[in-house]
């Protein structure tokens, strides 16, 4: 690097920066430590309280519907946190060695991401059936005659409304995330080629244009 | 693996010597300052996250860089769509009273900022860690390729960079 142009570029670029950004710097590093504690341990306390939570609801009201409503939930909350801690840590364990696969590493974690997104289009429909079940047992002593006609009841009350309409929400939002993780793909494919092509030059670099 | 006491010296240190470069490699992929800003802010996440499987196999600065690099590629690909073109302001290179010449300064690193904005990724990331005064050594660690390749992207990346700075004058 003794090209002087290049190093005047490089003073320029390193030119010293504004302090007040300086000052913004030292505030967002000392946010991302914070940040980066509080994620190590929200999922387990997420975790702790939901099978916590349904534990002790199910045992304030004992009954058969309720035991195994609560169990599924338990058994659920602990197979989502699991899932979601996998997926989490494989996106900071990123390939860390050459772009090509690390860009492919990125491209199986939207992968990931889809099919995710995917299980939870499928599995949040079946989820709160399971709750509504689950609390409508805990207010009628641990049994339900007719579960059937309790989704009924609820799908007709304001609470059930709400729901069903926070949970179409829900299912919108997702399918936009869908739309762009799909975007990304695209977008990640095509920086593949272009490292792709750089590599290719670098093996036959040809005639130079410096 | 660095233990958690190590892990705060480690990020100490990244915070009081790292964070222009990290600006630098944050301000050469995103030009919106309020979304340069959250990219900041997740390459600094990403790097404490990542400072537990730290060995010191190189030096703190060449690990914030290929973390802040890799932070940014995915930040490029996640945006998914074409940079949006947003006019720098010309606090960029200095916030102090500006006298003529550096108003001149401010103008060249503005060319020279949104000149690196434009060049293909390979050859940025290449150019950018060339201007940061890493060696090819460095540069190939942090890129996963040779010193020899690292060299010859810089040379194409140097040619295109000046080529699209001559047009911006």
């Amino acid at each position: 690097m003794t090209s002087p142009d290049l190093d005047e570029l490089a003073a320029l670029w390193q030119s010293d920066p504004d302090p007040a950004e300086q000052e913004r710097m030292e505030l967002l590093a000392s946010r991302a430590r914070r940040r980066g504690r509080l994620l190590a341990y929200a999922d387990v306390v997420l975790a702790l309280f939901i099978v916590g939570g349904t534990i002790f609801g199910a045992f304030i009201v004992q009954g058969p519907v309720t035991m195994v409503a609560a169990l599924l939930l338990v058994v659920g909350t602990i197979w989502l946190t699991f899932k979601l801690r996998a997926a989490r840590q494989m996106s900071r364990t990123l390939d860390t060695r050459d772009r090509e696969s690390f860009i492919e590493s990125s491209v199986r974690n939207v992968r990931a991401d889809l099919r995710r997104y995917a299980l939870g289009l499928i599995f949040l429909p079946v989820l709160v059936p399971i709750v509504i079940v689950w609390k409508v047992s805990l207010r009628q002593g641990g049994r339900i005659p007719n579960p059937a006609e309790a989704m009924f009841d609820w799908a007709q009350s304001t609470r059930g409304i709400v729901t069903m309409c926070l949970m179409a929400a829900a299912a919108i939002v997702v399918l936009r995330s869908r739309r762009k993780l799909k975007r990304e793909l695209r977008q990640l494919e095509q920086l593949r080629t272009a490292y792709r092509e750089e590599g290719t030059r670098e093996e036959d670099p040809g005639p130079s244009t410096d | 693996m660095a233990a958690n006491g190590s892990r705060e010296q480690l990020f100490a240190q990244v915070s009081s010597t790292c964070t222009g470069l990290i600006y630098r490699i944050a301000l050469s992929y995103e030009a919106d300052p309020s979304l340069r800003n959250e990219l900041v802010q997740d390459i600094l996440l990403a790097i404490w996250v990542a400072l537990a499987n730290f060995r010191g196999e190189a030096s703190v600065k060449t690990f914030a860089a290929s973390i802040a690099q890799k932070r940014c590629i995915s930040h490029v690909s996640k945006r998914a769509r074409e940079p949006r073109q947003v006019e720098l302001s010309p606090e960029i290179a200095s916030g102090a009273e500006l006298p003529d010449e550096h108003v001149l300064r401010n103008d060249q690193k503005r060319r020279l900022v949104e000149s690196i904005q434009q060049l293909p990724i390979p050859q940025r990331e290449a150019i950018v860690l060339c201007l940061e005064g890493f060696s090819y050594g460095e540069m190939a660690t942090i890129l996963g390729i040779s010193a020899n390749a690292v060299m010859l992207r810089c040379q194409r990346a140097k040619a295109t960079l000046k080529s699209l700075m001559e047009r911006r004058s």
